[in-house]
Formats: C-alpha cells, structure tokens, sequence
C-alpha cells in the first residue's frame, strides 16, 4: 500500500525529472575517470537546496547508482575504471572487449546492475520496515554499541593497514568535536577562530578531500585518457549463452552485494571483489574468470549496484551512514529538514516511500540511458582531463561556497584538498575519516548519556542485550585481523 | 616510504597531544557526568599513543631505508599541483576585491595555462564562456550570493 503511494509521489513530475537528472548525472560521473560520486553529490548539493526534500534525495541517491551503471562502461572499453567499485570489471570486461565481445560485456554490465538493484530495493523495502520497529527501542546505550561495531568494521574493512584505519578514524571524531558541545553548549577546540564556532560543515571536508585532492593526485600523474577500443557495439543484448552463463553470478552478486552494503563500510566497492571472488569459489571453470568470462563482468557489477540499496538501510532505519557517500545524502536530508531514523517512515512517508519507488524508476532509466547511449559516453571519455579539470574545481568550490555563502568554507576546502592530495601520497585512506566526523557527534552524545542514564556505570553497554551483541561482533570483528595469524600457530601446534 | 610515513606519525602525535591538552582544560567532568573534555581526551590520547607505537615501529624497521625514501614521492608534475593550489588561493583572495565573474576568468586563464594549453584565443573564449555560464546557472537561476567585489558583478 505504502510503496503504491511512493510510486504516486515518485511519478509526480518534478520528481520523475529529478529522478532523471540524477541518473543521467551519475552515469556521467561513473564514465569519467578522476571524478566519484561523492564529490559529485556534495558538488551538486546546492542544486537541491531550491526542491523539495523527496526530490532532493531521489537525484541525490540517483547520481550515486548511476555511477556504478556508468562505471563499467570505462573498466570494458578503456581498461580504467571510471569508479572504484568496478575496478574488479577490468579484468574480465576489457578482456571481453579485446576479443570482440564489448557489446555482450556491456550489456551484461546493463542487466546485471538492473537486477541487482531492483533485488536490493526489494530486500530493503522488506527490512526496513521490520527493522524500524525494532531500532525503535533503541536508547543511547544501543546506538552507542551500534557506531562502535559500524566504525570497527569499517577501519578493519577499508584500506590496507588497520593502524592507518584506526588513525584516520580518530583524527574524523577529532575534527568531529569542534564546534559546539551538543549537552552542555558550550564552544570548544575553536582555538580562537570564530568560524568554527559552529564545527566543520561536511561539505568542504568531503570536496576538499575528495574533489579537490583527486584533482591533485591526478595532476600529478599527468595522465591522460586511456585508448579507446575501436570495436563494433552491435548485438549489445547478450546471447541466451550470456544469459545461461551469467545468471548465477548476478544472483549471487545481488545478495553478496545486498548484505555487504549493509555493512558499515561494506558498501560497493567491497562488494564486488567479495562477488567476484565468491564466483571465482563457485565457478565450475574458475581458470576462465580473467580471461574474459562475461561472468566475471555481472557479478561484480550486480554487487555494486546491489550494495547501494543494502546501504540506503542502516541510514534510513538507523540514521547511521555506512559509507562517506551515504554520509553526504545523510547531511543533505539533514539540510532539507528530513532526519533519517527509526521515525522516519512514521514521519516522512513520502520521502521514504517516493525514494524507495524512485529507485525501481531510476533502474530503469539507467537501462535505457546506458545501453543507447554507449557512443555518446564514449565521446564524452574523449574530452582531454585537462579541460575536465578547471571545471571540477570550479563546481567544488561554489558547492562549498553556496552551503553558507561562505570564503571561509572555500578557504577550508582548499586546505582539505592539499590534505586529501597529501592522505593519498601516504597511503591514507579518507572513508573512515568521513565516517567517523559524521558519526562523532552522535558517538559522543549517546555515550555521554548513556553514562547519565546509568550513573556512571559502564556496566549499561553490556547489561542491555541488543547492546551487548553489537559490542561482541565488534570484539569479533576487531579481533579477525588477527585470525589468520592464531590459525597459524594452533596448526604448527597440532603439527608438533 | 617508512620514513616519511615518520612525518604523518609525527604531525598525527602532536594533533593528539594538543586536543588532550585542550580536553583538559575544557574539563574532563566524572563518569557520573562527563564533561566537554571527555571522550575528546581519550580521543587525543589514543591518538597520540597510536602515532607514538607507529613512529616506533617504523623506526625499528626503517634501517638502511633513509635517503632513497623521498627520491619518488612526488610525481612528474608535482609543481603543477603547487601551481594549482596557488591559483585557487589566489582566487580566494580575489573573490571579495574582484567579484565572481572577473576572479573566475582569471582563475580559469590560471588553469587552462598549468593544463598546458598555449593559444591565448583559446583560453580566453573558454574561459569567458565557462565563466558566463556558470555564473547564469548558479547565480540566475540558482539564486546564489556571490561575492561582487567593486566592479559589482
């Protein structure tokens, strides 16, 4: 009943053309190399300032799975991935492509990442609602226990040094603090600048590290766009062999995908190298995948675009954001007056609604956009980096300009940028900085009061169950570094 | 590489240090009530604890390693990023004097010169055009306050 009405909202025409605009926007971003989408959403957050919140977070949401469609357009036909999460699609996708199967490649990345995300959008219709009733007994303790488990997978997930990991994380909650107190009101580490008497707003934080600083690096590199295969593009829908060939591995992809982008720091890049690893695991040939099997291409891109909607549930249920891009369309609800919680749907039917029946729209859309419109994408790959680049930092900085008409904001953007440009030198990774500066000031306040409520008993995060169990996957998870490593030693121990 | 990750460990111990510094002052507050100061502190501490077992670490195994860690660092055109971030600065600083619309056409000359462009035709067209289009979007349409500075534009 309720998704009926969503489809009533989502059908009206401003958000039916919102709709449209993030997904034809998200493909151009996935296409394009050196470009993601979360500096694309922050840089296109004032545009939404003008709609309404439905509309907003339908484009919104859109840019981000419309680039995990455009993405593999770029990993099949240039050998670069145009967005990180389909990294993995290289190494089958260009393969296919060399030996004359870009059309099949291309059309399987389609339909997979079609399925994979009407899959997702159907699992998150189903979970969601149940879940909410259940976080609506959550209490400080519960969510406090809940971002410690959340911030713990995502430093042992991302990146390939957990010490780097955990180091980011605090250095996020840090610059989290500045700012107000939120119990006692109270200003504190401004260190005498008046300017962050209100903290550090998301936006310049997100376009310096990730607009600006990919900017940089790519600079840097000086490189160009990759060669472009000259192959033919007919018979892009894939045979009744592709189909046979690759179902599985979309359905498989689908519910890795689902399940990982539910995870905190799970979300899609994870997802498909978990996909296509599983596929390498349940593959009858494994030796194909890398030599150019087109199921090498629909289970990572089913993941990714799977994941996106399994990443939509801890935020819309919860409130809490899984990845630095949900952390953005989080800020940007947030910004049009929309807090996303256990009451979300109880309060704003129709954003939840509208934004779930969008989606099944917005896949669509993609099918029709991306198929059709190989050759227009394919020029667009032509245009030179160096004309690409004058503009993004342009739109970067009137995006950080237009949150408070603010230099200052401009100025602090610039700064993160030097920042992200110098994290990626060092081998820093920025998510979990992300993560944690959106998470921080919501860490602190239930853990305050959480010790309100228990009178200065730590004893309350483990004395109510719901808390106790996300404080034991934490341990779990903290400890599975370590896991290969005691393995080691209690085989050699059987072996003496 | 672990030699100037040294850098990072070392900044990342004094960031630590200065917010548990801060922590204190602000007051820590008991368990019965924590204060401002808090969960910063063992924020800072963790912090500064972390750097300090990283600095140390990489100390142990850095031998040998000195002199040939910075040669590849920077990449084959590191100046142009230093010229970029002086151009944007300077676009920062331009904005109020100047106004959008003059500040933008210099910084994209400023651009389109580091992106390795040479015809001066060129780079003005494209940056006037870029300019005149960006300014219509977000400012006509969009509605955007930016800066006049004295030519009031």
């Amino acid at each position: 009943m309720e998704l009926i009405q969503g489809f009533e909202v989502a059908f009206q025409f401003s958000n039916l053309f919102a709709c449209f605009i993030g997904v034809l926007i998200g493909t151009l971003v996935g296409v394009l190399p050196g470009i993601g989408p979360t500096a694309a959403i922050a840089m296109l957050l004032p545009i939404t300032f003008n709609i309404t919140p439905v509309a907003a977070i339908v484009m919104l949401a859109g840019i981000y799975y419309g680039a995990m469609y455009g993405g593999s357009t770029t990993s099949i036909l240039v050998n670069i991935p145009g967005e990180a999460a389909s990294v993995i699609t290289t190494l089958d996708g260009y393969q296919m492509a060399l030996q004359g199967r870009a059309g099949p490649a291309l059309g399987i990345a389609a339909f997979g990442s079609l399925i994979g995300g009407t899959i997702s959008i159907i699992g998150l219709q189903l979970i969601a609602v149940p879940l909410a009733k259940v976080a609506i007994k959550f209490g400080p303790p519960e969510y406090f226990s809940l971002m410690c488990l959340g911030l713990i997978i995502l430093v042992t997930l991302t990146g390939r040094s957990v010490t780097k990991g955990i180091i980011m994380g605090l250095l996020g909650m840090a610059l989290s603090f500045i700012g107000l107190d939120t119990i006692s009101g109270l200003p504190r580490f401004n260190f005498g600048i008046m300017q962050f008497m209100d903290g550090i707003n998301i936006v310049p934080l997100v376009m310096g590290l990730f607009g600006i600083g990919e900017v940089l690096i790519n600079i840097e590199k000086g490189e160009e766009q990759g060669k472009i295969m000259k192959t033919s593009f007919k018979g892009l829908l894939p045979s009744l062999r592709d189909w046979k060939d690759s179902i599985v591995a979309i359905l498989q992809g689908s519910v890795v995908g689902f399940f990982l982008g539910v995870l905190p720091g799970g979300g899609a890049l994870i997802s498909s190298f978990v996909s296509y690893w599983v596929q390498r695991k349940i593959s009858k040939h494994p030796e194909k995948l890398g030599t150019g099997a087109i199921e090498g291409v629909a289970a990572p891109e089913s993941a990714n675009n799977s994941a996106v909607g399994g990443s939509f549930i801890p935020l819309m249920v919860l409130g809490i954001p899984t990845n630095a891009v949900i952390a953005i369309l989080m800020g940007a609800l947030i910004i049009h007056g929309v807090m996303p919680g256990p009451n979300l749907m109880e309060k704003y039917p129709d954003v939840f609604w509208g934004f779930v029946a969008s989606m099944y729209l917005g896949n669509v859309m993609l099918l029709f956009l991306n198929l059709p419109l190989i050759p227009i994408w394919i020029q667009i790959l032509k245009v030179p980096y160096r004309i690409l680049f004058p503009l993004i930092l342009l739109f970067t900085i009137i995006g950080s300009y237009s949150v408070k008409n603010s230099l200052f904001d401009v100025a602090l953007t610039i700064v993160f940028g030097v920042v992200g440009y110098l994290l990626k030198k060092f081998g820093l990774e920025a998510p979990p900085l992300i993560m944690a500066f959106v998470l921080g000031p919501m860490f602190e306040e239930s853990f305050r009061q959480s010790l309100i409520l228990s009178r200065g008993s730590f004893g309350i995060f483990v004395s109510r169950p719901y808390s106790l169990v996300f404080l034991l996957l934490a341990i779990v998870f903290m400890l599975s570094p370590f896991i290969p490593f005691i393995y080691n030693i209690l085989r050699r121990r059987n072996e003496h | 590489m672990a030699n100037r990750e040294s850098v990072v460990y070392i900044a990342v111990f004094f960031i630590g240090l200065v917010f548990s510094i801060e922590s204190l002052r602000l007051g820590l507050g008991s368990a019965r009530h924590p204060g401002s100061g808090f969960l910063p502190f063992f924020i800072g501490v963790a912090l500064s604890i972390i750097a300090l077992y990283s600095l140390l670490k990489n100390f142990l195994t850095a031998k040998g390693e000195r002199g040939r860690d910075m040669e590849k660092f920077f990449g084959g055109f590191a100046v142009n990023v230093g010229k970029i971030v002086a151009a944007l600065t300077l676009y920062v600083l331009m904005l109020l004097w100047f106004g959008y619309i003059l500040s933008t056409i210099i910084l994209f000359i400023m651009l389109f010169r580091v992106g390795g462009f040479r015809r001066w035709a060129f780079i003005l067209l494209y940056s006037f055009l870029t300019t005149s289009i960006s300014y219509l979007v977000f400012s006509s349409w969009l509605k955007l306050r930016f800066p006049k500075g004295f030519l009031g534009f």
